[in-house]
C-alpha cells in the first residue's frame, strides 16, 4: 500500500530556504489543478494522482479540497455528481469559460516569468558544473 | 458506543469531527464537503484493495488533522464569500483569520480595525451634533494643547469649538471617503490573501 505523500522541500535547501521552496510549490497548486483539467473532468482523487504523476508538486490530500471548492467558488470550475460502478458517488470537476481563461493566462505568465528567470539563473548553475 | 474497528464507523467519527470544526458555513456547504471527503475516502480505500479498517485509517492520515482541514475549508470559503459579498464584515472576519496566519495578516487587520472604526466614529459624531450641539464638534485649546473631533462631558476647560454646524457635512464626508478607502484598501488585500494564502505543508 502506497504511503500517504507529503510536501518534502530538497533537502539540499538550508532552514529558511525549505519554507521559500514550500512557498514557491504552494503558489503554483491553483495552477496546476486548473491545468490537470485542461483535458476534461476528474474527480479529487484523480486530480490528486494527476498531480502526483505529471508534476513535482507531492499535494498534500487535504490542500487539494478545499481549494476545489475555492476554484469552484469563484466560478473557475464547475462540478457534477456522478454515480459510479464502485458503489459510491463521486464529484466531478470541470473548467469553465473562466476558468479556461484564468487557467491559460496563468500558463503565459508563469511561462513568460520562468523564462525570463532561466537566463539569469543559467550562471549559477553552470558555477555548480 | 462506537466500535473502533469498524472501517465505517472510523471514517464517520472523522467526518463528524470535520462537521464540527466546520459549524459555522451554511448546512448545505457542509452537507457538499462531507459528501465529497466520504468519496473520497472510500475511493482511496478501495484502490488499496477493500475498505478495511487499515484501508481506511491510511486514507484518513493522508487527510490529515480533520480539524485543520475543516479550518482549510474555512478559510477558503470564507475569502471568497468577502470577495463576492464584499460585506466589511466578512471581509473583516477573513482578515482576522489572515492576522492569526502572518504578521502582514495582522498588520492590515489593524490598519482595517483602524480605518473602520475611525470612519464610524466621524458618523456617529455627525449623528450626535444635532442632539447635544454644545458637546460635541473640533475642539482646539492652546495651553495646554488639545486638537481634537469629538465629543466631551464636561466641555475641557478654555477649549473652542471650531466647525460649529459645519460639523455635520465635514464628519459625514470624512467619515464615508475614509470608510470607503479602508473598504477598497481591504478589498485589495484579500485578493492578494488569496494569492499567498498558507496551507499546512
Amino acid at each position: 500500500m502506497a504511503a500517504p505523500r507529503t510536501t518534502v522541500p530538497d533537502a539540499t535547501l538550508p532552514g529558511p530556504m525549505d519554507k521559500w521552496e514550500v512557498q514557491l510549490r504552494k503558489g503554483c497548486l491553483e495552477l496546476a489543478i486548473l491545468a490537470s483539467l485542461q483535458a476534461g473532468k476528474l474527480y479529487g482523487l484523480e486530480i490528486l494522482r494527476r498531480l502526483e504523476r505529471d508534476s513535482d508538486l507531492l499535494v498534500a490530500e487535504g490542500t487539494v479540497y478545499p481549494l476545489l471548492s475555492r476554484l469552484k467558488a469563484d466560478g473557475l470550475l464547475d462540478s457534477q455528481w456522478v454515480e459510479a460502478d464502485a458503489g459510491h458517488p463521486r464529484k466531478y470537476y470541470r473548467l469553465t469559460p473562466a476558468g479556461r481563461r484564468r487557467a491559460r493566462a496563468m500558463a503565459r505568465v508563469w511561462c513568460r516569468f520562468s523564462a525570463s528567470l532561466g537566463e539569469l539563473l543559467e550562471p549559477l548553475l553552470k558555477e555548480e558544473l | 458506543m462506537p466500535d473502533a474497528t469498524d472501517p465505517r464507523q472510523t471514517m464517520e467519527l472523522y467526518l463528524l469531527r470535520v462537521r464540527r470544526a466546520l459549524g459555522r458555513l451554511p448546512e448545505g456547504e457542509i452537507v457538499e464537503i462531507l459528501r465529497e471527503l466520504r468519496s473520497h475516502i472510500q475511493e482511496r480505500a478501495d484502490r488499496a484493495g477493500a475498505i478495511t479498517r487499515e484501508s481506511v485509517q491510511v486514507a484518513l492520515e493522508a487527510l490529515g488533522d480533520p480539524v485543520e482541514l475543516a479550518r482549510m475549508y474555512l478559510n477558503e470559503n470564507l475569502v471568497a464569500r468577502a470577495v463576492a459579498s464584499r460585506s466589511p464584515w466578512l471581509i473583516l472576519r477573513a482578515i482576522f483569520r489572515w492576522a492569526c496566519l502572518s504578521a502582514g495578516g495582522f498588520l492590515v487587520f489593524l490598519l482595517a480595525l483602524t480605518g473602520y472604526g475611525t470612519g464610524i466614529a466621524f458618523l456617529f459624531c455627525a449623528a450626535l451634533k444635532p442632539f447635544f450641539p454644545g458637546h460635541v464638534g473640533l475642539w482646539w485649546r492652546r495651553n495646554p494643547i488639545l486638537f481634537d473631533l469629538g465629543a466631551h462631558w464636561p466641555i475641557p476647560a478654555g477649549a473652542r469649538e471650531l466647525l460649529g454646524w459645519w460639523m455635520i457635512p465635514v464628519s459625514v464626508v470624512a467619515g464615508l471617503a475614509l470608510f470607503l478607502l479602508t473598504h477598497r484598501f481591504t478589498l485589495a488585500s484579500i485578493r492578494r490573501f488569496r494569492h499567498f494564502r498558507l496551507m499546512p505543508a
